[in-house]
C-alpha cells in the first residue's frame, strides 16, 4: 500500500503543477471552456484517488472545489479573479495536505475550513441568484445539501455542457492482478469512474472464480472487458488506470468510430480465437466476393476495386491504433541516476577497452573495440537524452510567483517566456529553482515600477518579465529580462564605497560594477522588503549557479530594465573535457569555456618580464601558473601551452605541460577529504584507470586574484 | 457476522451485520463453508450492512456456483435486498441469479 500510496503522492503533486497552470491561464482566458474542463479533471482525479489511496482529508476538501467547478462548467458560476484566487489557494492547501501525509508541518485545519466555505459561499451565491431568477420560493436552508444535490446530477450536467470533442469507442480490457484487493485497491471504484466518461458496456468475466473450498478470498478472479464510447479521449481513461498500472494487466484499444464489425473480426480482436483458427472455418465455405461472382451480380475488377478500399481502411485504422497506444511510462528517478552511473562506468571501461585494441595489432580486437565505441556513445547521448527535462516545467512555476507577488506589491506584471522547450539536465533544472526565484523577485521588487511611475515615465502601466531559454553550444542560455528601472551603477559604486567593498580609487568598468551585486551581504535597496533586499541573496545565487558550473552575467540600463543572464551546462553527469598534464599529473578542463592554446615558451615570458601575462594576438591575458599553484616540483618543459579559457567575460589563461586532447569527462564527485580543494570540481577515471582532477575554472580565476591580491598587500 | 441453524437442523441463516469488505472477507468465507457443510438450505440475511467491496461481491459469486453445482440452495431472505446486491453487482457488470425466497407451503 505504501508503494501505492507513494505513487499517488507523485502524481498528485504532478496534477497539482498541472492544475495551478490550468488556474494561471483561465485567469487570462476565462471563457476557455477547455481550461475549466482541465481545472474539472484535475479536482476529479485528486478526489477520486485520494479516497481510493485513503487520503480521506483530501478527498473531501477537493469535493467541493470540484463541485463549484462542476458549476463552473455548466456555466453556471462565471470565473472571475476571487474563483482563481480560492482555487489557487486551495491548490496550496492540497499541497500541503500531501507535504502533511509525508511528516511535514500540519495542516492549519482553520485555514482548510476557511477555503471550503469561502467556495461554498460561491455557490450559494450562485443558487441564491437562481432560485431569485427562477421565482422560486423556497428557501435555502442547507448549503451543503444543495451542493450535494449538484454533485449527484453530475452525469446531466456532463451531457449538457462538455465541449463538442470527438466520439471514440475503445475496448478496454482490464484484468486485476490477483493481489490488487490486499494492496487496497477497489477495482469497482474504478470501473464506476469509467461509467462517468461516456456509455459503457461492461462485462465482468467471473469463470475464473472458483468454488467456495478452493477460493482465496482475499484475491481477485474477476476481469472485465468494456466497451467505452466517449468523448474525452485515450488519456482520460488510461488517468482512471494510472496509480495500479503495476497491478494489473491493461489494454486500451481504439476501436474506431462506432462501426458494426464481424463477428470473426470481434473475435480475433479480442484474441478469443487465433485467426488461423477462423480461416479454417471461413475456408469451408464460400466467401462473399465468390458466391457473387458466381450468381453474376457484380464484376471481379468491382470486387478487387472494393477489396483494396478495405485493406486500405485497414492499414490506416491500424496505424491509428497503434500511435493510440503510444505512451510513455513512470520510471522512478534514482533508477534513471543509476543509470547513468552505468553508462558513466561503461564509458570509462570503453575508453579503456580502445587504448588497449589501438596498441594491440589485433585487427578484429581494433574492429570490436570501434563498435563498442560507437554503441556506448548512442547509449550515453540516449541515457543523457532521457534526464533531458524542458525548461518550461520550471518557467511555468514562476507565472504564480509573477502574479501572487506583483499583487503583493501593487505592481502590474505579466511574464513572457520563450525557449520553453529547450531542454536541461533534471538535476539541473531542480537546482535551478530557487536561484530562479530569487532573481525574479527582485525583478518585482527593485527593477519593475509602479503603475503610476511607470506612467509617469512613458511606459505601459504593465510591466514585463521575460524568460527566455536558448541553446548556446554545449550549455544553455538562460535570460531572466525586466522592462523595469535599471540599476544604477553609481548606486551600486556608492553602496560598495560605504561598505567599505571597494576605495574611492578602485576603477571599474561598468560589469564588474554589476559583479559588486554578488558580493556578500551587498543590496542597493534603500528599503528591505519581505520580498528581497536583505542583502543575502545574490551572492548565493552566483555560487548556486557555480555550483552548477554555470556564470551568471548583469546588463542594464537605466530607465529600460535589467538582463541577467545564466550560463548552464546542459548536463552535469559527462562533460567534453580538455585533457592536460602538468608533470605527472592529468587534469580536466571542461571544454564548454576553452576559447584556444597557444604555446609559452622561455622568450615569451622573458618578453613579459616574467610577470604572468601572455600576449595572443596583440591582447594581454593573464594567466595562471597551474604548476606554481600545484605545487608540482618536477621542471616545466621549455615550450608550455596555455590553454586560455572565458570567464565572466574576461579571458584568462591556464599554464600546462602539455595538451593531451579531446575527453570524453565522466565526472565524479570528490570525497570530503578533498572538500577543501577549491579548484577543483570532481575527478574522472582514465582509460588506464588512473585519476584526473577536474579544474573549476571559475574557482580557479577567483583563488588567482586573491593570491595577487594578497602578494600585492604583502609587497 | 453469524450461521445458526433451525431447529430442523435442515435450514440454516447466516447474518451478515456489518461491512462485508476484504478485512473480514476470511471470515465471512468460514461461515459460508459451515453453512454449505451443515445444510442444503441457507437464507443471507443483512442487517445494517452499509458496504459490501469487490472481495465481497465476489465471495458471493462463487457461494452461488457452489450451492448450485451441489444442487443446495442458497438465498437472500429479502427480496429488496437481493434486488440491492444484484444492482451493486451489474453496475460492475456482473450478473449473477440468486434465488429468491421460495414461499413454502
Amino acid at each position: 500500500m505504501e508503494n501505492h500510496q507513494s505513487a499517488y503522492r507523485e502524481e498528485a503533486y504532478e496534477l497539482l503543477a498541472e492544475l495551478e497552470i490550468s488556474l494561471l491561464e483561465l485567469e487570462e482566458t476565462p471563457d476557455d471552456e477547455d481550461q475549466i474542463d482541465r481545472v474539472f479533471r484535475a479536482m476529479h482525479t485528486i478526489k477520486g484517488s485520494s479516497a481510493m489511496f485513503g487520503f480521506e482529508e483530501i478527498s473531501t476538501f477537493t469535493h467541493e472545489i470540484e463541485t463549484v467547478f462542476d458549476l463552473v462548467r455548466s456555466g453556471e458560476i462565471p470565473v472571475t479573479k476571487e474563483l482563481v484566487n480560492y482555487s489557487l489557494e486551495a491548490r496550496d492547501q492540497i499541497i500541503a495536505m500531501l507535504d502533511a501525509s509525508q511528516g511535514e508541518k500540519a495542516v492549519d485545519a482553520k485555514k482548510s475550513d476557511q477555503i471550503i466555505n469561502n467556495f461554498k459561499s460561491l455557490a450559494k451565491q450562485t443558487i441564491d441568484h437562481q432560485k431569485t431568477s427562477d421565482d422560486v420560493d423556497t428557501e435555502i436552508d442547507d448549503v451543503d445539501t444543495e451542493i450535494d444535490d449538484v454533485d449527484s446530477n453530475e452525469t446531466d450536467v456532463d451531457d449538457e455542457f462538455l465541449p463538442a470533442k470527438k466520439v471514440a469507442s475503445y475496448r478496454i480490457r482490464f484484468k486485476p492482478h490477483k493481489k490488487i484487493l490486499i494492496d487496497g485497491t477497489e477495482p469497482s471504484q474504478l470501473i464506476n469512474e469509467i461509467q462517468e466518461l461516456g456509455d459503457t458496456s461492461i462485462i465482468a468475466q467471473t469463470h475464473k472464480i472458483p468454488d467456495l473450498v478452493n477460493l482465496i478470498p482475499e484475491n481477485c478472479y474477476i476481469s472485465w472487458d468494456i466497451i467505452l464510447t466517449t468523448n474525452q479521449g485515450l488519456e482520460a481513461i488510461r488517468d482512471i488506470f494510472i496509480f495500479i498500472e503495476d497491478s494489473c494487466d491493461l489494454s486500451i484499444e481504439m476501436i474506431d468510430d462506432i462501426e458494426d464489425k464481424k463477428l470473426g473480426q470481434i473475435l480475433i480482436e479480442r484474441k478469443d480465437i487465433t485467426s488461423y483458427a477462423l480461416l479454417q472455418t471461413l475456408n469451408k465455405q464460400k466467401r462473399l466476393g465468390e458466391i457473387l461472382l458466381e450468381s453474376k451480380a457484380i464484376e471481379k475488377e468491382q470486387i478487387d476495386s472494393a477489396l483494396a478500399e478495405q485493406h486500405h481502411i485497414r492499414n490506416v485504422k491500424e496505424k491509428r491504433n497503434q500511435e493510440s497506444q503510444a505512451s510513455s511510462i513512470r520510471v522512478d528517478a534514482t533508477k534513471l541516476d543509476t543509470l547513468v552511473d552505468l553508462v558513466g562506468e561503461l564509458v570509462t571501461v570503453q575508453a579503456s577497452l580502445s587504448q588497449k585494441a589501438s596498441i594491440s595489432e589485433d585487427s578484429e580486437l581494433l574492429g570490436l573495440a570501434e563498435q563498442v565505441e560507437r554503441l556506448t556513445a548512442d547509449l550515453r547521448d540516449t541515457t543523457m537524452g532521457i534526464r533531458m527535462l524542458p525548461i518550461s516545467t520550471t518557467f511555468s512555476k514562476f507565472k504564480r510567483l509573477i502574479r501572487d507577488l506583483s499583487n503583493e506589491l501593487g505592481k502590474n506584471v505579466v511574464m513572457h517566456t520563450e525557449g520553453g522547450k529547450t531542454e536541461l539536465d533534471k538535476k539541473v533544472i531542480e537546482r535551478l529553482n530557487d536561484p530562479m526565484v530569487h532573481i525574479i523577485r527582485n525583478c518585482i521588487d527593485h527593477g519593475i515600477e509602479t503603475p503610476d511611475i511607470r506612467q509617469n515615465s512613458g511606459k505601459n502601466k504593465t510591466g514585463m518579465i521575460s524568460l527566455v531559454a536558448i541553446h548556446s553550444g554545449a550549455n544553455v542560455l538562460i535570460k531572466i529580462s525586466d522592462d523595469g528601472a535599471g540599476i544604477d551603477p553609481e548606486n551600486i559604486r556608492q553602496m560598495a564605497l560605504n561598505k567599505g567593498i571597494i576605495s574611492s580609487d578602485t576603477e571599474l568598468t561598468e560589469t564588474e560594477t554589476f559583479n559588486l551585486l554578488f558580493a556578500p551581504g551587498f543590496s542597493t535597496a534603500k528599503t528591505i522588503s519581505d520580498i528581497s533586499g536583505r542583502g543575502v541573496g545574490m551572492d548565493v545565487v552566483k555560487s548556486s549557479i557555480e555550483s552548477l558550473r554555470g556564470t551568471i552575467e548583469i546588463q542594464s540600463e537605466i530607465g529600460v530594465g535589467t538582463t541577467i543572464t545564466l550560463k548552464l551546462p546542459l548536463t552535469l553527469a559527462i562533460i567534453d573535457g580538455l585533457l592536460v598534464d602538468i608533470g605527472s599529473e592529468f587534469y580536466v578542463i571542461p571544454l564548454s569555456t576553452v576559447e584556444e592554446c597557444v604555446e609559452l615558451s622561455n622568450e615569451d615570458r622573458k618578453k613579459a618580464k616574467d610577470r604572468n601575462i601572455a600576449w595572443v594576438r596583440g591582447e594581454i591575458v593573464p594567466y595562471i601558473p597551474l604548476r606554481e599553484m600545484f605545487d608540482i616540483e618536477n621542471p616545466p618543459p621549455s615550450i608550455e601551452q596555455v590553454v586560455i579559457v572565458k570567464i565572466d567575460n574576461t579571458h584568462i589563461g591556464l599554464v600546462v605541460d602539455q595538451i593531451i586532447g579531446e575527453y570524453q569527462t565522466v565526472i565524479k564527485t570528490l570525497g570530503r577529504i578533498y572538500q577543501s580543494a577549491k579548484e577543483f570540481s570532481g575527478a574522472t577515471i582514465l582509460a588506464d584507470g588512473s585519476v584526473a582532477l577536474i579544474l573549476d575554472v571559475q574557482r580557479l580565476a577567483h583563488l588567482a586574484v586573491s593570491l595577487e591580491q594578497k602578494t600585492l598587500t604583502m609587497n | 457476522m453469524i450461521f445458526q441453524l433451525d431447529n430442523s437442523n435442515k435450514k440454516g441463516v447466516l447474518t451478515f451485520d456489518e461491512a462485508l469488505t476484504i478485512e473480514n472477507i476470511s471470515v465471512a468465507k468460514e461461515l459460508f463453508m459451515e453453512a454449505f457443510e451443515k445444510t442444503d438450505f441457507v437464507t443471507i440475511q443483512f442487517n445494517h450492512v452499509e458496504q459490501i467491496d469487490l472481495s465481497g461481491i465476489q465471495l458471493f459469486c462463487s457461494a452461488f456456483k457452489t450451492f448450485s453445482e451441489t444442487n443446495k440452495i442458497l438465498t437472500i431472505g429479502d427480496k429488496a435486498q437481493a434486488l440491492t446486491l444484484q444492482k451493486k453487482a451489474k453496475q460492475i457488470g456482473l450478473k449473477f441469479n440468486m434465488d429468491q425466497p421460495r414461499n413454502e407451503s
